[in-house]
């Protein structure tokens, strides 16, 4: 899928590329900040998220726009370097993570008053207003989540997650045997709980009021970022017989199940690890921080419902929301009619076989009746035959355009 | 089970022995074939009508259920498990008596053909019935194995309230007398159960009976879900453990018993057909898993002592016991006896290792035969056992998320049945 | 690198009471075990009533009654077998001290044993389970190596809640090559351990720690012992735990302080610190046996290899290793996974074991704890 912000993503990271040509390093220059979302129910919500900064200095907020997931990170194929420097102007230390990525991480340690040593954060932090530069310098093919390390029971639920992807090479996202695709999508599942987000943005987080996290109840379901509503844009996998990559992120703290209606998924790797056999499948099953990669190779055109089958299928409550959106193919011309032939000639056929039965119970017990059902048996076995020819002859035109397709 | 000394059991058991005791005095329980099938619709021709009904539990409560069923015949839960053929155009008239609109959905199968006219109108998943419409789906599978079917309108909702059933696909080639799974020899089975797995949080039937779906709008019951009823074959136990269409369950069809002599191959057809995950764990043998979401992989097949059952997903696995190298003869047989089909004989005649503890020490199983070994039936103290007919070994095939072994509260019950290993001779039906 | 671990019953015990067994031989595994009620210390220092099992392997039988009172261990004692092991099991129920109007019996079920009889299931309803002052024996013919687990099946939403859960696993046969054996291309040594007969090495270790998910819900814990009703479909678990503690405790090497509560004796002796110096293969035996929910347990820093799942290697008949590497994996109660994390290339340092389900972070209400454990990696 080719949405604006990925473009916007590739366009920094070309650029900067260029700039530094002589090398090869990956420089994404990001900030970590507070905004608000509306959801489809008009209710605002303090997130916490990433943006681009667009000049690359880090220096002066120039009111680059936060979102949550962040800005997709697309690291170029044989790229083994990737920087992600980062100001952050949260009320709070953060810090980065990438789970399945290596780099050494410095965890920051306090003591607890029975003088145990906890971990709060996993990596060192930046403090509220300071910039910071976190470095992988062996970066795997596959795909990732870019996360805080840090509090991670509430700055990941706040919003502080995005995608890093690398290709193994252009077109193929992992060696052989997996195949090369040529549309490519992302379906990033997050969650929000708004008493989570009210007791962080109203400093009542920590307190009595609201301990911790604890009984973490969400009550929106996100697909890329907002809910499902009326309206909201299809995910495009290009055309019939074409393969796509769709890679699946869950930054939510339970469970999904996303569900093609009508599609089956080659589901290929896991947490940027290729599976040892791929396996056809019309759901995936994606549990909390989990990613996995399938590819689509869409037979039948329009839209098919992707859902999540642990049903977070609500709006704050509300119906027809949550955790919906559906996968949009095009036919090509040539291959629709061949369907909609195939689909009428099946029909006929049945409504023959039903026919001819009907007929064989016709009554035969006058003259006029045994003529009648004669008739009757006699048209409908004809009629049989012939549907039965054309849906074959349809079936066949169709296996080969198929064919021809996949060849 | 402590009768004399804790009221919290006697309670909860009284009540599980006493439905099993029932089922036993019914004599429903006895044998008529060989094989078990598994119960539903066969065809490709299916008319079903999705109405409204009420369950009542094994606690006592009621709950109000929308569910599908046979246009002639009683709604039910789950749906009809509809069995039809692979390559075989399949066609599904749905007559909605519900008041709200309801609709099908079938994950795995590919072009899926709605047809409907007057009564019908495009939902968000799919084309629906009115209150009073009929609309009709149609589509070839082309491949064999366990699907389900559950409704696309508002599924969170109407899936909960019970509208989802199986569907399985068999083979093209399929032989009813040397049946396979699949194209597959790997996937060739004796016995054949269904268990589909599901839950109900009770406080949103009742919304949905006083209010309709409307109701649950701003109540966090859908979000913040509460089971209270867990479910195998739409029964909880120890329902579970009666026949098919035993007629005071008549809105709950389906038995989730599965029975099997020593060395048979048994076909586990598993169905996550709610929203949680299970834990399904079956006591007596690992289980080797032949295919997921209806596509085969025994060239990656593996074993696993618990399924664990996604939502919408299923999983076909292949279960088989022998009781070999117990270190032990299961059958208590002198060294001399003659092997049984299946026995393993490098333990045969073995005596078993320990002393068995006195019997004043011991509670007992209601289905404990009073003695170790298969086919064997010995006398209890007053009031214990007595629900081993023949001697097998039982073992209880369950979730292993273990709350959701109770009915609201009283244990046992919920997501449980059992799996009978039976003597040999013994006939299965 | 080897570690001691006191709550941990080794294979090695030698088989001086067995009163019970029918044609012993001397290299039968004699475990005896306690069936009662204790008390356990929560990370965020609530105490906690609990059932469970203890381990009196090192007593006679007729001392188990009185030892066992009120020294149920949370989770129950480590049972370690190897492959070919005959092993007889005896369980005493003692009783529960804190709950005189209780006369539960209790039982041992191995989860997971292939071919079982149920005469040695332990499930109450298809068999035979011990009261109160009595002693009942299981044999167990042990020959599939793996990780499975053991709990008591009576009554079991409301035993298991309570915490009669432990760890149990067997190692194969194939740890017992001669030395220079080939495996494939994989030459053998005395001391090499494996997670499984895989005939090539591939599941070969350096050290090993299992790691068994739990939960508690403590408002059915203090139900319980006030003996008020208990609240079984609403149960909530608000106390995740690795092996019977919540962090900070897991990383707390050996076992953690004894109870004044229970008669100062020592409840949770399995740490979860996960220990190894650069270089080596840890092996994770990870179980699930909370009653509540599936959680995801995820490996910061270091990747698993899974290469068994229920007590059975990740290989299909044909030979394919379905082995995978992952950063996470999910278990339901029941199920049980091989992972190995391969520490060559990783600096040494502090690295976390922790569920994703990011919430159960949590003891209680406290913030900073729950589901997660210290992996430590020392320089070579």
């Amino acid at each position: 899928m080719k949405t604006p912000k990925r473009i916007a993503a590739f366009a920094i990271l070309l650029a900067t590329a260029s700039a530094s040509s002589s090398f090869a390093q990956t420089d994404v220059f990001l900030v970590a900040k507070e905004f608000t979302q509306t959801m489809p129910d008009g209710v605002q919500i303090v997130m916490w998220g990433y943006a681009l900064d667009a000049d690359g200095d880090l220096l002066t907020d120039d009111g680059e726009a936060a979102s949550s997931p962040g800005p997709q990170i697309v690291v170029p194929p044989g790229e083994a370097l990737l920087r992600i420097h980062i100001r952050n102007d949260l009320p709070a230390d953060t810090s980065l993570i990438i789970p399945g990525q290596t780099t050494t991480l410095s965890p920051v340690m306090f003591t607890d008053a029975s003088g145990r040593e906890r971990v709060s954060s996993f990596t060192t932090v930046v403090a509220p207003g300071a910039t910071a530069t976190y470095t992988w310098n062996d970066v795997r093919n596959g795909s990732f989540m870019y996360q805080s390390g840090t509090h991670v029971a509430v700055q990941i639920q706040m919003g502080l997650f995005g995608s890093m992807t690398k290709e193994f090479e252009p077109g193929r996202a992992y060696r052989q045997p997996t195949p090369f695709h040529v549309g490519e999508a992302s379906v990033f599942y997050s969650e929000i709980d708004p008493d989570l987000h009210a007791a962080v943005a109203g400093g009542t987080y920590g307190t009595p009021a609201y301990p911790n996290t604890l009984d973490y109840r969400p009550r929106y379901f996100l697909v890329n970022g907002e809910p499902f509503s009326a309206g909201v844009a299809d995910i495009s996998l290009g055309a019939v017989g074409e393969s796509s990559l769709v890679r699946f992120f869950n930054a939510g703290l339970e469970t999904h199940v996303p569900t093609a209606l009508g599609m089956d998924m080659l589901i290929v790797a896991e947490d940027g690890n290729l599976l040892p056999t791929n396996r056809s499948s019309y759901s995936v099953f994606l549990p909390a921080g989990k990613t996995k990669d399938v590819l689509i190779q869409p037979e039948m055109p329009g839209r098919h419902a992707l859902v999540d089958r642990s049903m977070a299928l609500s709006n704050n409550n509300g119906p027809d929301g949550g955790m919906l959106v559906f996968l949009s193919a095009d036919i090509p011309q040539e291959l629709s009619e061949a369907q909609n032939k195939l689909d009428t000639w099946s029909k006929r056929v049945f409504k023959a076989k039903a026919k001819l039965t009907i007929a064989f119970a016709m009554p035969e017990a006058t003259p006029a009746e045994q003529r009648a059902k004669a008739r009757a048996v006699e048209t409908w076995r004809s009629r049989l035959e012939t549907a039965r020819s054309r849906l074959s002859r349809a079936m066949n035109r169709l296996v080969q355009m198929q064919e021809d397709l996949d060849s | 089970m402590n009768f004399e000394t804790d009221g919290k059991i006697m309670k909860h058991s009284a009540r599980f022995v006493f439905r099993i005791a029932a089922l036993l005095a019914t004599g429903l329980y006895a044998g008529r074939a060989t094989r078990a099938d598994i119960n539903g619709l066969e065809g490709s021709d299916f008319r079903l009508t999705a109405s409204a009904g009420t369950i009542v539990m094994p606690d006592g409560l009621s709950v109000h259920v929308w569910g599908f069923g046979p246009t002639d015949g009683n709604m039910q839960y789950p749906g009809p498990t509809l069995i039809t053929t692979q390559g075989q155009l399949t066609q599904i008239t749905l007559l909605n008596e519900l008041p709200e609109p309801t609709s099908m959905v079938f994950p795995g199968m590919v072009n899926v053909v709605a047809d409907g006219g007057v009564g019908t109108q495009q939902g968000l998943l799919a084309l629906e019935a009115l209150p009073g419409g009929t609309v009709s789906y149609s589509f070839t599978p082309r491949q064999p194995g366990t699907y389900l079917y559950y409704s696309g309108t508002r599924p969170d909702v109407q899936v909960e309230m019970g509208l989802l059933g199986a569907l399985i696909v068999r083979p093209m080639d399929f032989d009813p007398l040397a049946p396979r799974a699949y194209q597959d020899n790997e996937t060739a089975y004796d016995q054949e159960y269904l268990f589909l797995l599901s839950e109900m949080d009770p406080r949103i039937h009742e919304v949905v009976l006083r209010l309709g779906s409307a109701g649950l709008d701003g109540l966090d019951y859908l979000t913040d879900h509460q089971p209270q009823y867990w479910f195998i074959n739409g029964r909880v136990g120890p329902d579970t453990f009666l026949p098919n269409n035993v007629p005071w369950l008549k809105h709950q069809p389906y038995g989730a018993m599965a029975r099997t002599h020593p060395g048979e191959r048994m076909l586990m057809r598993v169905v996550g057909g709610g929203r949680d995950v299970h834990p399904f764990h079956h006591h007596g043998n690992h289980a080797r898993v032949i295919a997921k979401n209806g596509r085969l992989g025994t060239s990656a097949s593996y074993e696993v002592f618990t399924i664990q059952t996604a939502p919408g997903e299923t999983i076909d696995a292949i279960w088989t016991w022998t009781g070999q190298r117990l270190g032990w003869d299961a059958y208590g047989h002198a060294p001399g006896d003659p092997l049984e089909p299946g026995e393993y004989a490098p333990d045969h005649g073995k005596p078993i290792p320990v002393n068995l503890t006195e019997l004043q020490d011991l509670a007992f199983g209601g289905f404990y035969s009073g003695d170790p070994f298969l086919g064997s039936l010995k006398s209890l103290p007053p009031g214990e056992g007595g629900l081993n007919q023949n001697g097998g070994f039982h073992f209880m095939w369950h979730s292993h998320t273990e709350k959701e072994l109770v009915n609201n509260d009283i244990a046992p019950g919920g997501m449980m049945t059992m799996c009978i290993v039976e003597p040999h001779g013994v006939p299965i039906d | 690198m080897s570690r001691t671990n006191k709550s941990v019953l080794s294979v090695a015990l030698v088989a001086c009471f067995l009163g019970l067994a029918i044609g012993s031989r001397a290299d039968d595994v004699v475990v005896r075990l306690s069936g009662g009620d204790g008390y356990m210390k929560l990370a965020d220092g609530r105490i906690l009533y609990i059932f469970s099992f203890a381990d009196f392997s090192n007593l006679p039988p007729e001392e188990v009654m009185s030892a066992g009172l009120l020294a149920a261990s949370a989770p129950a004692p480590t049972i370690i077998a190897d492959e070919g092991d005959r092993v007889f099991l005896h369980l005493t129920n003692v009783g529960m001290v804190m709950r005189p109007d209780l006369f539960d019996p209790h039982s041992v079920h191995w989860h997971g044993f292939p071919n079982a009889a149920p005469i040695f299931d332990g499930l109450p309803d298809t068999s035979i389970s011990i009261n109160m002052g009595g002693t009942l024996s299981y044999f167990y013919n042990v020959v599939e190596p793996g990780t499975y687990m053991y709990h008591c099946h009576v009554e079991a939403t409301e035993h298991m809640q309570m915490g009669m859960l432990g760890n149990l696993y067997v190692r194969p046969a194939q740890n017992k090559s001669p030395d220079g054996t080939l495996l494939g291309g994989f030459v053998h040594h005395t001391g090499f351990k494996y997670a499984y007969n895989d005939g090539d090495g591939s599941t070969f270790y350096d050290v090993e720690f299992p790691i068994q998910i739990g939960s508690f819900d403590a408002a059915f814990h203090d139900a319980s012992e006030s003996t008020q009703p208990l609240p079984f479909a609403l149960m909530r678990d608000d106390y995740p735990l690795l092996n019977g503690r919540g962090y900070p405790d897991t990383a707390v090497p050996g076992a953690l302080p004894a109870l004044a509560e229970n008669g100062g004796k020592v409840s949770q002796g399995v740490s979860s610190l996960i220990e190894a110096t650069q270089g080596e293969k840890i092996l994770l035996r990870i179980s699930n046996l909370n009653v509540t929910r599936f959680y995801t347990l995820a490996s910061l820093g270091i990747p698993m290899k899974v290469v068994g799942q229920d007590a059975r290697l990740l290989r299909a008949p044909s030979g394919l290793n379905l082995y995978r590497t992952t950063n996470s994996v999910t278990l339901g109660g029941g199920e049980s996974k091989d992972a190995i994390l391969d520490t060559s290339g990783v600096q040494p340092g502090r690295y976390f074991l922790y569920t994703t389900n990011l919430n159960y972070l949590s003891n209680g209400t406290e913030d900073f704890g729950g589901m997660m454990t210290e992996i430590i990696i020392h320089a070579q």
